[in-house]
């Protein structure tokens, strides 16, 4: 057995898959029943590093995944999950706002919840945990399953 | 029943005192050894591993941001059983034992009310003494028999993050009484428990309740606090007749944790008080009631050191008292330190340290049986050191060795090998070799019976430790996200265990027999749906014990304390969400019979109904025995209870 570590971004990067599972967009976001479901990431190489390598071979209901990695200038359209890493702004507060006009599920890890975001992440002795806030999903248009939110740590307006 | 209310309020006050008085007790502490101190191999999940997790085990994870390392117990090469926080949750156990028959690795039997006879891999009875029990991190058994009192063992029952069962010994970290296993009980962080929670069930034959509440100061220190009470009703005998061993109990207790850089405090202490009814009269002799009640205050302390190390160091002192009229009524004072210090620099995962640990005690004599001497101070003393690397990238060693000195035997040696072969991602081939002692307790030297001249045992002047020479091996896998399983098969040499001298009398507790016990243990996790996984175990005992030549005594290898374990028994559970927040979880259990006090073998079945309608609030229905009006699991007629089927309505509610 190989020693090593699981790190913080390998287990973001798994939830960041899980909630892909228990989000549903509106069938407008996709093309066709088969066009792919895009992950952008931003300022978390990291993050973007292992779930690239976690999501070939992989479907979301019967969607394939792609993962891009975004520049601050980098358009938003047809972008299902927006990922802004780090718990500096770095101009990750004017992208979350661009993402309230389309439906995209958006996912920080700054304390407090940065608002338009989402879904926040946020480290809990070691373990990774997160808080919903229902108000920007309403507003993108998802529906959140009562499974994701179950295992929210927080769930607000 | 007697009113027990006009009690309780006393019970608190008795109980504030004693832990704002001993809340100013010097203290340093620290993590407590979780199976992390035993894991013998680190992970390495895949990324394509990592995705197949569900959302609960992601959260389980620990990550590792800081330098603190990840260890999977599922990699460790050992014979290793956790039960989840969900697990307990899903059965509706309201006791600590009930909630130890979901390890298909322990052979539970309940003897009445609240006395219950639990050990691994046999030598089953009241006085079990095989096995080492821990409640985040401080001992439970008592050093009067080196068995646990369980019905003096409680905590809120929704803050237990998990159980650990270990069944093989785990003597090399753990000690002297890790023979036959391991129980690990870990209650959640502070900062998991906050808000306030309270749960309420009543039932046929039990009842309770339970308040806890969490926050965090302004100084960012997490803490909980709780009060619980349950009562058990009274059993009955075969012929229906009432046993008067009604009980009640109360206990309220608090954790504090915080951390303040690279340290971690966490201080933690719980004060109990339980009881029997009056026991009546047998011709003119009042029997009162059992009273037990016991303290506990802990402390550790964890600090992070440079190169992915860590050290870690925890204080307890705990103090137990238990009024029994027929046996006897020992006052014990426990205080215990140790010392660890863990590091992964390299290829070597390395743990080393050290513990300390001093009893004094005074036992009244009760109507059979007495100590000589009535008071008895006992120190124990330990150090020991274990270092894991690999051999080549699937292949895993693990040497460590303990040396553990105690006052009636000396020093004792507890090495242990274990090899670890991953043979490919998700499927491990272990095996490993230890060696494992029960040292003497009070009651192998100093018991007497009866509790006046002439007697019939007095005591054990020249026992010694039994020992064990443990060879196991096994096999687990994970196969895909839906389907995981574990099997272990061991072999137990033993050598030196108790038995008595021969005729003339007095007789004298002596360690005349020897001989193996070789079983298997199963056990397999089958996600069929979403929303329904069954799991399923099994274990398997086979005991072959004879005195040494030459020897004999007058009860013979066939007794109570030795001999009296169920060949094989099963486990198996259906959890399913049905929808509308509705769960229903059966779980049935197998035991074939015991033959020494003969008890038949039994089927039951527990069932449980619960509705979320929200995500704070549970109501449930748990039945329990449902397959027969009543079945007896421990003892001799015909003083034998039987356990009847019960009903359990609960509400749990954390307000937001």
């Amino acid at each position: 057995m190989s020693q090593g570590d699981i790190s913080e971004y390998e287990v973001k990067a798994a939830f960041l898959h899980q909630f892909a599972i228990y989000v549903e967009w509106p069938e407008e976001t996709f093309s066709n029943p088969d066009s792919p479901l895009i992950f952008g990431i931003l300022n978390a190489d990291e993050l973007a590093d292992n779930l690239e390598q976690m999501v070939t071979d992989r479907t979301v209901k019967g969607r394939r995944i792609l993962v891009r990695r975004l520049q601050l200038d980098t358009p938003l359209s047809g972008v299902h999950v927006l990922f802004v890493g780090g718990t500096g702004s770095a101009g990750g507060e004017s992208m979350l706002a661009e993402a309230s006009s389309y439906s995209i599920l958006t996912v920080t890890e700054t304390p407090p919840h940065p608002l338009g975001s989402v879904i926040n992440f946020e480290i809990v002795n070691n373990k990774v945990r997160f808080d919903i806030a229902l108000m920007p999903a309403e507003v993108g248009n998802l529906r959140i399953s009562s499974r994701l939110l179950q295992v929210a740590q927080n769930v607000t307006n | 029943m007697p009113d027990s209310s006009h009690r309780l309020p006393a019970l608190l006050k008795f109980a504030y005192r004693r832990v704002a008085l001993f809340i100013l007790f010097p203290i340093l502490s620290l993590g407590y050894p979780s199976l992390s101190r035993f894991a013998v191999a680190q992970s390495n999940f895949s990324q394509a591993n990592i995705a197949d997790l569900s959302l609960e085990e992601l959260m389980n994870i620990e990550v590792t941001s800081v330098s603190r390392r990840t260890e999977r117990l599922s990699e460790a090469a050992a014979s290793i059983f956790v039960i989840s926080s969900e697990d307990i949750r899903r059965s509706g156990a309201t006791t600590l034992p009930e909630i130890l028959r979901l390890a298909p690795n322990l052979q539970v039997a309940r003897i009445d009310t609240v006395q219950y006879a639990i050990t691994a891999r046999g030598f089953n009875n009241t006085i079990g003494n095989k096995l080492l029990v821990l409640l985040d991190g401080r001992t439970i058994y008592t050093p009067m028999f080196s068995g646990v009192f369980w019905e003096m063992q409680d905590t809120v029952i929704e803050d237990i993050d998990r159980v650990e069962v270990i069944s093989g010994p785990g003597a090399t970290l753990w000690g002297a009484n890790a023979v036959n296993g391991v129980i690990n009980i870990i209650t959640k962080e502070t900062s998991d428990t906050q808000g306030v929670l309270t749960a309420v069930d009543v039932g046929d034959y039990e009842r309770g309740a339970t308040f806890r509440k969490g926050g965090i100061t302004g100084n960012d220190i997490a803490f909980r606090f709780y009060g619980k009470f349950r009562e058990f009703d009274n059993t009955i005998l075969t012929d229906g007749s009432d046993v008067r061993n009604d009980w009640k109990r109360g206990q309220i207790g608090f954790r504090a944790g915080w951390t303040r850089g690279r340290q971690d405090f966490t201080i933690q202490g719980d004060a109990y008080k339980g009881e029997s009814e009056h026991r009546g009269f047998v011709g003119p002799i009042e029997i009162p009631a059992v009273k037990n009640r016991s303290l506990n205050l802990l402390g550790r302390w964890n600090r992070e050191l440079e190169n992915r190390s860590n050290v870690r160091l925890q204080v307890y002192w705990s103090q137990n008292e238990r009024d029994e009229f027929i046996l006897f009524s020992p006052k014990t004072d426990l205080f215990d330190m140790e010392f660890q210090h863990t590091s992964a620099a390299g290829r070597h995962n390395l743990v080393w340290g050290g513990g300390y640990r001093h009893a004094s005690d005074e036992v009244s004599p009760g109507a059979f049986t007495k100590y000589i001497p009535d008071k008895r101070s006992l120190n124990w003393q330990n150090v020991y050191i274990q270092d894991e690397f690999p051999l080549s990238p699937a292949l895993t060693a693990t040497l460590g060795a303990k040396l553990e000195w105690n006052e009636y035997t000396g020093m004792e040696y507890l090495p242990n090998v274990r090899l670890a072969w991953n043979v490919s991602q998700n499927h491990m081939l272990w095996t490993a070799l230890s060696r494992a002692v029960r040292a003497p307790s009070r009651f192998d030297r100093d018991v007497y019976f009866p509790e006046a001249p002439p007697f019939i045992i007095a005591g054990g002047p020249d026992f010694e430790s039994e020992v064990a020479i443990v060879a196991e091996t096994g096999y687990r896998a994970q196969i895909a996200d839906f389907l995981n399983y574990s099997i272990t098969a061991f072999y137990h040499d033993w050598d030196k265990l108790r038995s008595g001298t021969g005729l003339p009398l007095p007789a004298y507790l002596v360690n005349n027999i020897e001989g193996s016990a070789t079983g298997l243990e199963a056990w397999a996790n089958w996600r069929l749906l979403d929303n329904w996984v069954l799991s399923g175990g099994f274990s398997v005992l086979d005991k072959d014990l004879r005195f040494k030549t030459g020897t004999s005594d007058t009860v013979g290898v066939n007794n109570y304390t030795l001999h009296n374990d169920p060949d094989f028994q099963w486990v198996i559970r259906s959890s399913m969400n049905l929808g509308l927040n509705l769960e229903l979880d059966l779980f049935l259990r197998g035991v074939d019979e015991l033959t020494v006090a003969p008890v038949p073998a039994y089927t039951e079945l527990n069932m449980r109904l619960a509705w979320k309608p929200a995500d704070n609030i549970e109501f449930s229905i748990t039945g329990r025995n449902l397959l027969h009006e009543n079945h007896p699991e421990f003892g001799a007629l015909p003083l034998r209870s039987v356990i009847q089927q019960g009903i359990l309505l609960g509400v749990k509610w954390t307000p937001r």
